[in-house]
Parts: structure tokens; sequence; C-alpha cells
């Protein structure tokens, strides 16, 4: 018997629209119960992983997944983006985005800007470009909480409805990517398993639409 | 003061004692004896040199994974992060210019990239190359000798993957008929369904499935896909024919592969083993090195990461 294909699939932002989507005919897949973070599909082939978003990359990389759905934000954080990537989906889109507070006074001049993000990599690539200097505060979550306690002056996080950056007093700045979900592959599994990896992408591309196959 | 960490290891390194070390270096002494016996010499270079004759051939990746630093007299200095640009330096002004063709072999760790995910930065290798030969016979002999080495190492079932470099933009100029291929040549690389989609939608079924084929990339030597390469299509169906014969040994062709080294100039291969995500060996043509070096000929080689191979 052939082994399963194994999906790595991220908790977090996308994981309510992604269940949506995976659940539809002709894959049908359920939901996780419980506190599982393995599951064998019985009779599709598959088994789905459930991880942290940022770890979906390390586990497709390394083979430890043959496939994994992850947002294009953290594979370009995780420098991941020369995986393999035959589809982006349609929903779970926002953007990647410079946030500062919307009243008071601006940063004083003399010193670094002081970006809050949990995206080191991406911020810093963002303020080189354009030979500012900035200094990154790592923070690993509520980094719309950085400027009010003068931990930073910006804040470099995701934006989708912009109701948690109003809510903490934030405004765009700028927008510094788009990012949307995307199934990733690796190499591995496309040189042992083509016919499979492709055939399983062939019915995600049919299930997104005639736009996507 | 100098920073005293005592319990870890540097990010990407890693330390092998009794068994493990006892593995690795037997798969190394049969892998070697092997290569001896097929003619091959043992070629040393240092584990660290003067960066600036090496920047001409690195890549903008290559280049970021180095492991530099500035030493006493001010010079920078790289850590050996690739054999095969070493051994050009080295051996080009050592080489008799009426030698036919030479074989060597080398064997010792390299630095490079690692970290951010937990991946290696060291491997140990071993590899073999062949130089002053052109053409088909000597890439076929070096993807024998790299799978007889892996053999030697007891890797098991091999998946090897050919491909030439230029060969995907040679597919696609015929079939779009326009010069400029460089946008669908690169979503192709990445395996891009959506926007090869957009720039295939007016093409005939018969183009666009030709084209779904360079996407997945499981070529056969009788397709007609190959036809359109002239010589490097011929001597990629050769090789996935004469290499299909192998034992535990499956061949496939891939032109949307992107070679693993920078300075490779055509043919170029990599072999993934029973698991992983990434290759455990690969080579390819490099015809220009040695050029570079002042003695111009032929070459072509592989390397195999022992970590990957006997790894627990």
């Amino acid at each position: 018997m052939t082994a399963a294909l194994t999906l790595a699939l991220p908790k977090g932002r996308i994981a309510a629209p992604l269940a949506d989507f995976l659940a539809r005919p002709p894959l049908s897949l359920g939901a996780f119960e419980g506190r599982r973070l393995v599951a064998d599909v019985p009779g599709k082939g598959l088994r789905l992983l459930l991880l942290k978003d940022f770890d979906v990359p390390t586990y497709v990389r390394r083979g430890a997944a043959d496939l994994g759905i992850v947002g294009s934000d953290v594979l370009a954080e995780k420098e991941c983006e020369d995986l393999p990537r035959p589809l982006e989906f349609p929903f779970g889109r926002c953007r990647f985005s410079l946030l500062a507070p919307a009243a008071g006074e601006p940063p004083p001049e003399g010193r670094a800007l002081r970006v809050a993000t949990k995206y080191g990599k991406l911020t810093r690539d963002f303020f080189e470009e354009r030979g500012i200097a900035a200094e990154i505060v790592p923070l690993a979550g509520s980094v719309e909480l950085a400027p009010r306690m003068k931990l930073a002056d910006f804040v470099a996080d995701l934006v989708d409805t912009g109701e948690t950056m109003r809510a903490n007093g934030l405004a765009e700045v700028e927008k510094i990517r788009d990012v949307a979900p995307q199934l990733i592959v690796n190499r591995g599994a496309i040189a042992r398993r083509r016919r499979e990896v492709f055939a399983f992408v062939g019915l995600l591309a049919r299930m997104l639409g005639p736009d996507h196959s | 003061m100098i920073e005293r960490r005592r319990g870890t290891l540097p990010a990407g390194t890693a330390a092998y004692v009794f068994e493990e070390a006892t593995r690795r270096r037997t798969a190394e002494e049969r892998i070697v004896e092997k290569l001896r016996a097929a003619g091959y010499r043992e070629a040393m270079v240092p584990s660290a040199d003067y960066l600036a004759p090496y920047v001409p051939h690195l890549g903008a990746r290559e280049e970021r994974e180095l492991y530099r630093f500035v030493d006493r007299h001010g010079d920078t200095i790289a850590l050996r992060a690739d054999f095969t640009v070493a051994i050009a330096r080295h051996l080009a002004p050592r080489l008799p210019a009426d030698e036919e063709t030479t074989r060597l072999f080398y064997r010792g760790e390299v630095l490079r990239g690692g970290g951010r995910d937990g991946s290696s930065a060291e491997f140990y290798q071993v590899g073999a190359e062949l130089l002053g030969a052109g053409g088909a016979q000597a890439e076929l002999e070096i993807v024998e000798r790299c799978a007889e080495s892996l053999e030697a190492a007891e890797a098991g079932a091999i998946w090897l993957v050919l491909s030439s470099v230029g060969a995907l933009d040679a597919c696609l100029f015929p079939l779009l008929g326009e010069p400029d291929t460089r946008d669908l040549a690169k979503a192709i690389r990445e395996r891009r369904l959506q926007p090869v989609a957009e720039a295939t939608a007016g093409l005939s079924p018969e183009r666009r499935e030709q084209v779904r084929r360079l996407v997945e990339g499981g070529i056969t030597p009788d397709d007609p896909l190959l036809a359109s390469l002239g010589t490097a299509g011929e001597s990629l169906a050769a090789a996935a024919r004469a290499l299909s014969r192998r034992k535990a040994c499956d061949v496939t062709i891939d032109l949307a592969e992107t070679p693993s080294r920078s300075y490779y100039t055509g043919f170029f291969f990599s072999v993934f083993g029973q698991e992983g995500g990434e290759p455990i060996a690969g080579g390819g043509r490099y015809d220009e090195l040695y050029a570079a070096f002042g003695k111009p000929r032929p070459a072509v080689g592989f390397s195999l990461g022992l970590e990957a191979l006997v790894r627990s």
C-alpha cells in the first residue's frame, strides 16, 4: 500500500477559511478533533498535520511533510520562497504593512526608528531598501501595543480588516507587501511521488475553480 | 571578553561520536575505495582561503551563505563552502597542458548557510570530478560514479532528476513563439500553476499540455520536448535511458529544476533519497570554470553529503 501524502496545515489566521475550503467536495475533509495534531484521512491517502504557521515551511523543506499551506508572509520571513509553490488561495488574503500611532508626536529625529514586529527579516529588508536606519524590536505577538507602551515608534504587521489596528490607535502608513496563502511542496516529494503530488495539486486547483487549473 | 557557551553548538553544526562516527567513516571509506578503483586520485584544498578569487563564481545566494572573516593581516577569508571552485583555483596552475583527462576526488567539510530553521550549515562532502572531457559520455560517467558511491554507502533506493541549464527557455521559445520567455520560465521553475495558466491561455491545447509537462517535470526520454533542445536533449535522453537500467534507481528528466550551483553551464542533476526534502547528492557540468583560472577545459562533477546518508 502506498504511504499517505502528508499535508501540513497552519493554525491561526487562515485556519478557519482553509478548513471551510478543504471541507468542500470532492475532498470533504473534516475538522481536527479535540487536541489532536495529526489525523489520517481514510480513503483519501492523506495525513494531516496541524502546526504553528511559522513551522509549516520547516516541516516541508526538511521533508517531514510532503506539502503544506502557509501565508506568503511566513514563506518570505523564513526565506523559503524557493520552495515549489503550485497554488495561491483566494481566501485569507491580507497585507503586511507599516503602522504608526494615528495621533501623537512623530518619532524624535536623531535616532534610528524603533519598529516592533514578528517579522524581523521582512521589516529589516523594507527599511534597508529605503536606506532608513531602523531598530527592530522583535515581539512574538500583540505588537499593536508596542507604540502605546513606548516600546516602539512603529509596528510592522498584517492588516486584514484593520479593526485591531484602529482599536489600538494605529493607522496604516504604507503597505509593504500583499499576503496570500500558498500551497508549498518539497522537492523530494516531487521527485519521489510526482504523479500523486500533482494529482493532489490538480484536485485543489479544480476545487478553486476554472481560473486556477 | 570571550563569551562562553558550553552546552550548545553553533547553529547548523553537529558532533558525531562512537557508532555514528564509525558509520560515517565506514561509508566514506567505501565510497573512496570505489572512486580509487575507477581511477580517481585524491585532491586536498585548504578549508579557508582568500575570498576574492571566488567572488566571480558566486551567485547571490551562494555569497550570502558564506562564512567569512577578516584575518590578522586585514584580508577577507572565506571558509570552504564548495570544493569545485577551490579545486579549480589550486589545481589549474598545476595541470599539464597535454593531459587529456583528469579524474580526481575530494572529501572534507564545507560550511555554508543553515541556521535560521535549524538546517545544517556544516556538511561532510565526498565528490569526484572529471576534467578535460566534454559530451554525454563524461556526464554519464559522473552520474554513474555518484550512483555507485550512494550504493556503496548503502543509501537504498534513489530518485535521479536530470536537467540542463537553459533547457527550459530553449523549450519555451518555440512553444510561445516569442523571444522573452523569462516570466513564464520563472513561474514554471516555481511550479506556480496560476501564472502559467494565465501566460499560456492563448496556446493550443497541445502546447498547453507540453507546458504542463514542463511544470510537473516527469519528462521521459521519448518526449518530443527534448527534440527541440538538440544535443542537450539527446544527451539527457541518452543518460536517462542508460541510468534507468540501474537497480533501485528511478530516473526522470525535469527541466524546471534550478541548478544548485551558479557555475553549472549545461547538464546537471540532483539525487533524492528515500526521505527528506532536499537532494542527498548532485552535480553537473561547469565548462567555463577552468578558463577563469587560466586552463580552459570542460569539466563535470558530483558531490554528496554524508550526513544525509547515514543519519540515524
